[in-house]
């Protein structure tokens, strides 16, 4: 977030894909686009991943290390698919809390884990990642996938993440990152603002939601930056590993 | 900083970077001992092949690049089967003077990232057992033990046959 003097009349601002916009503005846009593709975000995700996305998230979770009677909490869980894998996890003697900013992806999630039977140790919280509704070390573990550029002051929700997990409790973040690979950026980036925005388009009739996903994973931080963020928000053991040449990148950080 | 006409060095970079790290993440110590390498740089020069890698060591993981800033601490010369050596503990003796790999600088970065590997206990069960359940996931991670050690003895009488074969030819 840019930080500007507020005695010379300027106003804070953040970016929302490549537009710079007033940091109160950034959660009502970002809430804008995800209202408009709610009932078409696994579309959407499918589009933009070609699929590929279901394996990030089963990977995601497969090396989360959540054991049966864990209480794990996913942030901007949207609809659902984290915390479908990760209720299966910590069973029936766990639970699993699905937060998400949005009421819109909260309704849908809500719905979808109910059509799929999944009651019981789940619970749902409207809750802005940046003010989170939940004591001190509350949780074994937190996720977040997907999710974490959408929010417009990163360095306060990962402290509000830290702060809700309890002492040797893990945080992990599933976010779209930095390609390295020459080749591979070119095709990357060629299908994000060449044929992505068109198939949004197309398909959900939404242009411009479509470009602000591709223009906000370019605005977010790189692997080492955003690692180096969470050291600042006082996790330690802070590593990542890449999934597709770096089109994805898994954080972690601990609370110890 | 060598410029290279073909992609090929960079592909080589991301499969090499791609499968360090790939084996590095199967053993949950592995950020930790990296992590003792943060900001040191090291120079690999392929011979043979023309190309020179660059490794760094950034928040437990080993990024490799054709292209990197400042004065390398260490750098490690010889062609990539002599350099395959480095990472079979029991054949040790790449250090060495009449070793066809050559280190220049700083010869305790070489050390290290042998202690690394050397060290590597990966945890085969843990991910397989996540994706086809307990009983399946280890009998497979026990086949893939199995394996691994077969294919590191095939690597080591491999490798003896070969410099058996050059020791011939010199004498």
């Amino acid at each position: 977030m840019e930080q500007t003097d507020k005695k010379a009349g300027t106003t804070d601002t953040t970016h929302f894909g490549y537009q710079d916009v007033a940091v109160e503005d950034k959660t009502r846009l970002v809430r804008g686009v995800f209202e408009s593709v709610a009932d078409k975000y696994d579309l959407m995700n499918d589009l933009m991943s070609f699929g590929v996305h279901r394996l990030w998230k089963r990977h995601f979770i497969a090396i989360s290390n959540i054991h049966p009677g864990q209480r794990v909490l996913d942030l901007a869980g949207g609809t659902g698919d984290i915390a479908a894998l990760m209720s299966k996890r910590v069973g029936s003697s766990g639970s699993v809390v699905l937060s998400d900013i949005n009421e819109a992806m909260l309704a849908v999630g809500r719905q979808r884990m109910e059509d799929r039977g999944i009651v019981g140790n789940i619970e749902y919280s409207l809750a802005n990642a940046e003010k989170l509704p939940f004591a001190d070390g509350e949780f074994d573990a937190v996720t977040i996938a997907f999710g974490l550029r959408n929010v417009t002051d990163q360095p306060v929700a990962l402290r509000e993440m830290y702060r809700v997990l309890k002492p040797g409790g893990r945080a992990m973040i599933l976010e779209f990152s930095k390609v390295e690979f020459e080749s591979l950026k070119k095709i990357y980036d060629g299908y994000s603002f060449g044929i992505l925005p068109r198939l949004g388009k197309l398909v959900a009739d939404d242009e411009d939601s479509y470009r602000y996903l591709a223009e906000s994973i370019r605005k977010h931080p790189g692997q080492d930056e955003l690692a180096d963020m969470m050291v600042d928000a006082g996790f330690s053991r802070v590593t990542y590993r890449n999934l597709t040449g770096g089109i994805v990148a898994i954080h972690s950080g601990h609370h110890d | 900083m060598t410029e290279y006409i073909t992609p090929l060095p960079g592909v080589l970079a991301f499969a090499l970077e791609t499968a360090v790290n790939r084996v590095l993440q199967l053993d949950l110590e592995s950020p930790t001992r990296v992590k003792k390498l943060e900001g040191r740089l090291l120079q690999v020069d392929l011979e043979g092949l023309g190309i020179t890698l660059f490794f760094t060591f950034r928040h437990g993981v080993v990024r490799v690049r054709l292209k990197a800033e400042g004065t390398p601490d260490t750098v490690i010369s010889g062609t990539p089967v002599a350099l395959f050596s480095m990472a079979e503990p029991e054949d040790a003796d790449w250090g060495l003077p009449d070793s066809k790999v050559q280190i220049n600088g700083d010869a305790s970065l070489a050390r290290d990232l042998e202690r690394i590997f050397s060290k590597l206990e990966p945890d085969w069960e843990g991910p397989l057992a996540g994706m086809f359940g307990d009983v399946a996931g280890h009998q497979l991670a026990q086949g893939l033990r199995q394996g691994a050690e077969t294919a590191r003895d095939t690597a080591r009488s491999a490798s003896k046959v070969f410099s058996d074969i050059i020791k011939d030819r010199r004498s």
